[in-house]
């Protein structure tokens, strides 16, 4: 500037000096360096894997497109928001619509504009409208939200991912307000976002992509499953000499033979949750009996609720009897004897009784109920891909399981090293939720890693023993049926191949909320 | 008091930006400043320049500039609301920041080849006003030409 201009007063002090030129250096500076700094980090493999940020250099996607392997752009936070209204009229939703979630600091917005009517008997729906319906003494619509930008769903930051659970509540954005609002909830867990791949995590994928695609070993399914689902995190295949697979033992011997492999998949961090409208079949004045097929939610854990369709009250319908079986109707059908073996593949089907009281239904009459379950997402996907023409090993049967899920809670006491400033407890839930998902097929989880997570903060002690508890969801057939496990040293699942439950089979998971959403790990600091 | 002999020829001065909107250096009264830059900028020099730099730097929090952490008083700081304002503490503060911010001045001065009009020899507080939730500073700046200019420094708190 002194050069360029000598008649430009920019000595300390002035205002070109002071109010104009050290703000410009300063934003330019932060600009440059970030921007130098991820530009040299970048323009080597070596220097990406050892650069302390995240960069996404085109010169990695070119690199990347040379193993055959190309970056993953990430997936939006998605979910739906039932929104509790008072009166009985049309309400306008704008594109960009806001819901908060004020403790975790989420924010998700409406994708496109929604028109919430009441229908009355003749009316359709028409595109970009949904269903206003009564409950109780108001009414309610769901919508469709979305985060705002891709990536896994944060807490105050920009690292671990937390996913929304059914039944959260929401508020409006500050700024935005809507007439007649009562209150709004998450109608179903949300679904977890992906985070846009790095250059270190491409670089990972090189030798993935290299890898010979014939679905012939493990790394081999992973490289396929990851460039196929977009949530793939990780999975465990059994195969012959694994006590976990039975179905190869269904002969006269009991001895396993070749050919075929069990394969348990993680396709996200946590356990979905969809709600589905399905007609049951009043069998007496209070019974009804719903068969849900293989083709409504592929695999799916259990039953969170069952409700009549258009009131939505707090609970369930009391379930008398389920009973899981198998369907196999479809191409290229793997091989199933048992409806136990069937259990969280996308071959599953479920008939259940349940109690209702309709007096305008008559017996063998019908009705609409809203259902709804937890269920690994994408199984189906999983399974049509080793299953498809193009893919599969002709003398090979792989059968896609979802993984049964062990969740996992846990209660800390910290004391404080300042008794007068508070820990940041959000952080340190998110940490422990993200050791806890990251934990691979058979390894335990381990309780004093949960205890050195806290003493990365200002944690002058951590109250000893820390239990840990886990609760797995049994692949059973005629019920619902947990295993409880607790720890205060390591949580190991344990070994029970007929029950369908070992290290090879079964993964930890962590939800951040339960499901009347309180939070799974609680932290109280003294 | 009013500048004494008016420069009109500015030739070869270094100009800054002038952000003292309004201000008339021929008056002998104290005028009040109001800052900004105005529908269009304007240069200035002279004990303008010199006006504007004092109140920069008075006003400038002290640490608040990156790579610059000498730059500055404590006096912005001081005027935080919820603080009872009394005209002693105020003179107070400014005696403090006018301090540091003279020392500061005069050190620069000592480096650069400054025309007389344009570096300053002392300033300091004339009077202090608090009327509500304003204070107004009367200050007076005295330059090595021997001219001395007084402005009225209205700052809400």
């Amino acid at each position: 500037m002194a050069e360029k201009h000598a008649l430009a007063d920019v000595s300390p002090g002035s205002v070109l000096n002071e109010l104009l030129l050290k703000v410009a250096a300063q934003i330019h500076e932060e600009i440059t360096s970030t921007d130098i700094a991820a530009l040299g980090q970048a323009s080597t493999v070596q220097d990406a894997l050892a650069s302390s940020g995240d960069t996404y250099s085109p010169l990695m996607d070119a690199l990347a497109s040379n193993y055959g392997v190309t970056r993953n752009e990430g997936r939006k936070v998605r979910g739906s928001i039932k929104v509790t209204v008072a009166g009985r009229r049309t309400y306008f939703i704008d594109k960009g619509f806001k819901f908060v979630q004020p403790n975790l600091g989420f924010s998700y917005a409406v994708p496109e504009a929604v028109e919430a009517v009441f229908l009355t008997p003749g009316d359709l729906l028409r595109t970009g409208q949904v269903q206003l319906k009564a409950e109780g003494a108001g009414y309610y619509f769901v919508v469709v939200v979305e985060a705002s930008g891709v990536g896994e769903e944060v807490v105050g930051g920009d690292k671990n991912n937390t996913q929304v659970t059914n039944r959260t509540r929401f508020q409006l954005d500050p700024t935005l307000t809507l007439n007649g609002f009562v209150g709004a909830e998450a109608y179903g867990n949300f679904t977890s976002g992906l985070n846009r791949e790095t250059d270190r995590d491409l670089i990972f994928r090189f030798r993935d992509g290299l890898s010979y695609k014939g679905l012939s070993s493990r790394r081999a399914l992973t490289s396929v499953f990851k460039a196929a689902l977009g949530t793939f995190r990780t999975l465990s295949v059994t195969g012959a000499h694994d006590a976990e697979l039975t179905r190869a033992k269904n002969n006269l011997f009991g001895i396993s033979h070749f050919g075929m492999a069990d394969v348990h998949v993680r396709n996200g961090d946590s356990i979905e949750t969809q709600v589905v409208e399905v007609r049951a079949t009043k069998t007496d004045a209070t019974t009804w009996h719903m068969d849900l097929g293989a083709d409504v939610v592929p695999g799916f854990y259990r039953i969170v609720s069952v409700l009549p369709a258009g009131q939505t009250e707090v609970g369930s319908l009391q379930i008398l009897k389920q009973a899981y079986g198998y369907s196999q109707a479809t191409e290229n059908a793997n091989h199933l004897s048992t409806a136990a073996e069937a259990r969280f593949t996308k071959y599953q089907t479920c008939a259940l009784d349940f109690t209702h009281t309709d007096e305008v239904v008559p017996i063998t009459g019908t009705k609409l109920f809203t259902v709804m379950v937890a269920h690994m997402p994408f199984l189906r996907d999983a399974q049509d891909l080793v299953n498809s023409d193009d893919n599969r090993l002709l003398s090979a049967d792989y059968l896609v399981r979802a993984a049964v899920p062990c969740l996992v809670s846990v209660n800390l006491r910290l004391e404080r090293k300042f008794p007068s400033e508070e820990l940041p407890v959000e952080e340190i839930r998110r940490e422990i939720f993200d050791y806890i998902n990251s934990i691979p097929f058979g390894e335990p989880l381990i309780v004093s890693r949960l205890v050195d997570i806290c003493h990365n903060y200002a944690v002058k002690r951590v109250d000893l023993p820390v239990l840990v508890q886990g609760t797995i969801w049994l692949p059973e057939t005629g019920k619902d049926a947990i295993l409880l496990l607790s720890a205060d040293d390591k949580l190991v699942i344990p070994s029970l191949p007929a029950a369908g439950v070992s290290p090879k089979t079964t993964a930890f998971f962590a939800t951040y909320l339960d499901d009347e959403g309180e939070a799974n790990i609680a932290i109280t600091q003294a | 008091m009013a500048v004494a002999n008016i420069i009109t020829d500015y030739t070869g001065r270094q100009r800054d930006l002038l952000i003292n909107l309004g201000l008339d250096p021929k008056s002998s009264k104290t005028q009040p400043v109001s800052l900004g830059f105005g529908p269009m900028s304007s240069a200035c020099a002279g004990i303008q320049k010199l006006v504007q730099r004092y109140m920069v730097l008075l006003m400038t929090g002290l640490g608040t500039q990156p790579a610059f952490p000498s730059a500055g008083s404590e006096f912005a700081s001081s005027l935080l609301p919820g603080r009872n304002f009394s005209r002693t503490g105020l003179t107070h503060d400014f005696n403090f920041a006018n301090a540091d911010i003279l020392r500061l001045m005069q050190a620069e001065q000592s480096l650069t080849r400054r025309p007389p009009d344009e570096q300053i020899s002392s300033a300091y507080l004339s009077s202090v006003d608090v009327v509500g939730d304003r204070v107004s500073l009367n200050i007076r700046v005295v330059s090595y030409a021997g001219e001395n200019v007084d402005f009225l420094l209205p700052l809400a708190i």
